[in-house]
């Protein structure tokens, strides 16, 4: 069965081209985000396994959502996007509970690898 | 994986996000201070290069990660903005503009976009220790780009709020034109099933008509609500304008937008926007004195020119108004009438409004005349014209010193409008009802010879009279003597009497334009089929002499 995926970020581009990548393999998207009060509403009636977080988001920082999204689907497994360089993020996101990273700018290629590496 | 498809998206995105930018400079450079200003700059150039660097345009992303590098030191303290840092982000984000133009277009990439890098580069090396200097730093001049076979100017289409995705989508204005214009026809069609159901006595049909009547309206006010841009889609590069405008001429000047979320029909915004850019730029050229100019004679060091859209029932009333140094009647006056317009008489008879209007009249506005009286005739016949062809009205009111007020009321859509129906012989127009004063009732007694023509008496002011029919080409009417109605209307910023045969009253009407050989006819803006079948013809009257 296709893993569910849940995209947050406010570009409708890079939405589009992260559900194209995702689609064309053993994923589903069943829910995007515009910011993150979009977010945390789906997230009440929708349960996707993967959740693709970019950090700046136009009325939060994608850091400040983890926490909450992890207290409504404890196991949902949460993939934060960010610019390269920013190590310190990604381990700040590590420690409020998300299981990997996507540096942006992202390649098909890359998102593919970092999603495969999450395992069932 | 083929990233050609996410290529329109890109640019219209991207289109976004450098409009955005645009505007977030030049409101730093008002508040040069404020942080989430220049944080909200980073994001946008930061999303662009982003997004280039998935689509792999590279030089995209190179210059777009140049800028964000420059704001990323003024964001760190690194560096302190300054009015050169303004042109060189402004530089580079016009750059960007053409290069997204030009992947719209299919062109190739700009061939050397080196010169502008290494500038970003060492920008904050030469500017740095000037610091915060208000007046003009030496290296103010940026320089001058290899590529300029890329155009500047760049459309920016309607952005849609990307969190709207999924309950909203994209339609070509052609097919909202094509929806208006099939709303005009149903209206059309129903007054003629309505004519023809009024010579039969179907009990079982009226109440359908009736229906149909409710049904064609709501249609018609979703279509005109699916039509609506807010002003702010022409505004946003307003700002930008007048700031390259005033630097230009070493002024001071600052523009304020309100009202900007006002929405009108799209139609109408295209037609505004060229004249409301006109009546900017004479505000800006010739309304706007120096700075030291204005402290000389006690004025703020900066200029501010307001531009103000306010919706009101019916219309939207936009004006222009500045604290410059204001027109003066009387130097207007003698121009005019040194340049034959009028009458030295006419001209000592008309108040100081109606004189003011005169800058609009064509031939007024020469080059000798612009340095004269602040040249406030720049363009400003095409900006009256194209007020006049959407049915609006233009006034202008001026206090010498202190500044001037330019004044439009636009209708809210373009092709429907409330006319008032008059027959002159066999023929039946329309005028617009924003363009009659009002209609009154002339006997024989009310009119008088004075100067060899025919003039009347309203509120103890001689108005001339003229007659629709001759100058609509029809027979005069033949029963003298008679109650002779007349519109009152301003021809040319003069009040005049318009006789004609009969005045039927008013009526919502759907204009269309006319075609080869009817468009020929300049008095005539369009016209619209009545009820009977019968043709009616729009008329403008400030084509009409």
């Amino acid at each position: 069965m296709a893993k569910t995926v849940m995209i947050v970020d406010d570009s409708l581009f890079v939405r589009n081209v992260m559900r194209g990548v995702l689609n064309s393999r053993e994923f589903e998207v069943i829910a995007e985000a515009g910011s993150g009060i979009e977010a945390m509403r789906i997230l009440h009636d929708r349960k996707p396994a993967i959740i693709l977080l970019d950090i700046i988001l136009p009325d939060a920082n994608g850091l400040d959502l983890i926490g909450p999204i992890l207290a409504i689907q404890p196991h949902v497994k949460i993939v934060v996007c960010s610019t390269i360089g920013q190590e310190s993020v990604f381990k700040k996101a590590l420690d409020l509970g998300a299981m990997a990273f996507i540096p942006k700018p992202f390649t098909p290629e890359k998102i593919i690898e970092v999603l495969d590496s999450l395992g069932g | 994986m083929d990233m050609s498809q996410y290529r329109n998206l890109f640019i219209s995105e991207s289109r976004g996000h450098l409009a955005s930018f645009n505007e977030l400079i030049v409101q730093l450079e008002r508040d040069t201070e404020n942080r989430s200003l220049v944080d909200e700059l980073f994001r946008h150039a930061h999303s662009l290069k982003g997004m280039a660097a998935t689509m792999q345009f590279d030089w995209i992303a190179q210059l777009s990660h140049a800028m964000e590098d420059r704001l990323s030191s003024l964001r760190n303290g690194e560096s302190s903005f300054s009015p050169a840092m303004a042109d060189l982000m402004l530089e580079g984000s016009d750059l960007l503009c053409s290069m997204v133009d030009a992947l719209e277009c299919g062109n190739n990439p700009p061939a050397d976009i080196s010169d502008l890098l290494n500038h970003f580069s060492d920008f904050g090396k030469v500017s740095s220790p000037l610091g915060n200097t208000p007046a003009a730093p030496p290296d103010r001049s940026t320089p001058q780009l290899s590529t300029s076979e890329y155009s500047t100017t760049s459309r920016q289409p309607h952005q849609f709020r990307q969190t709207d995705s999924f309950k909203s989508v994209r339609v070509k204005t052609e097919l909202l034109d094509h929806l208006l214009s099939i709303t005009g026809e149903l209206m059309t069609t129903h007054h003629i099933l309505l004519e023809k159901a009024s010579q039969n006595t179907h009990a079982a049909i009226e109440q359908p008509i009736r229906q149909l009547a409710s049904l064609i309206r709501d249609l018609r006010d979703e279509v005109f609500h699916a039509r609506m841009l807010p002003f702010a889609f022409i505004a946003e590069r307003f700002p930008r304008l007048v700031r390259d405008l005033a630097r230009k001429h070493g002024k001071e000047v600052e523009l304020l937008i309100e009202g900007e979320e006002c929405e009108l029909d799209r139609g109408v915004l295209e037609e505004i926007s060229e004249p409301l850019i006109h009546i900017l730029r004479n505000a800006v050229d010739h309304g706007m004195e120096t700075p030291d100019e204005r402290v000389a004679s006690g004025k703020p060091y900066n200029g501010v020119i307001t531009l103000a859209v306010k919706r009101e029932k019916d219309h939207v009333n936009v004006t222009v108004s500045d604290d410059g140094r204001g027109i003066i009647p009387a130097i207007v006056r003698g121009k005019a009438v040194a340049r034959g317009l009028l009458s030295p008489e006419a001209a000592s008879e008309l108040t100081d409004s109606e004189i003011l209007m005169l800058v609009c009249a064509p031939g007024f506005s020469t080059a000798e005349v612009i340095t004269d009286i602040s040249g406030r005739g720049v363009g400003m016949d095409a900006v009256k014209t194209a007020v006049h062809k959407l049915g609006g009205i233009l006034s202008i009111s001026s206090e010498p010193g202190k500044g001037s007020l330019f004044s439009i009321q636009i209708p809210l859509t373009v092709s429907i409008i409330h006319a008032l129906m008059v027959r002159c012989g066999a023929l039946m127009v329309a005028f617009p009802l924003n363009s009659i004063e009002r209609t009154i009732e002339l006997t024989k007694q009310d009119i008088h010879e004075q100067d060899g023509g025919k003039v009347c008496t309203v509120e103890g002011k001689s108005v001339p009279i003229k007659n629709l029919n001759r100058m609509l080409g029809q027979p005069l009417p033949r029963k003298n003597g008679h109650i002779v109605p007349a519109l009152l209307a301003k021809v040319s910023g003069v009040l005049v009497a318009l006789l004609a045969d009969e005045i039927r009253g008013q009526q919502e009407i759907f204009i269309k334009p006319l075609g080869i050989p009817l468009s020929g006819m300049k008095w005539c803006s369009g016209g619209t089929i009545l009820g009977d079948g019968s043709i009616v013809f729009v008329v403008d009257l400030s084509e009409l002499s």
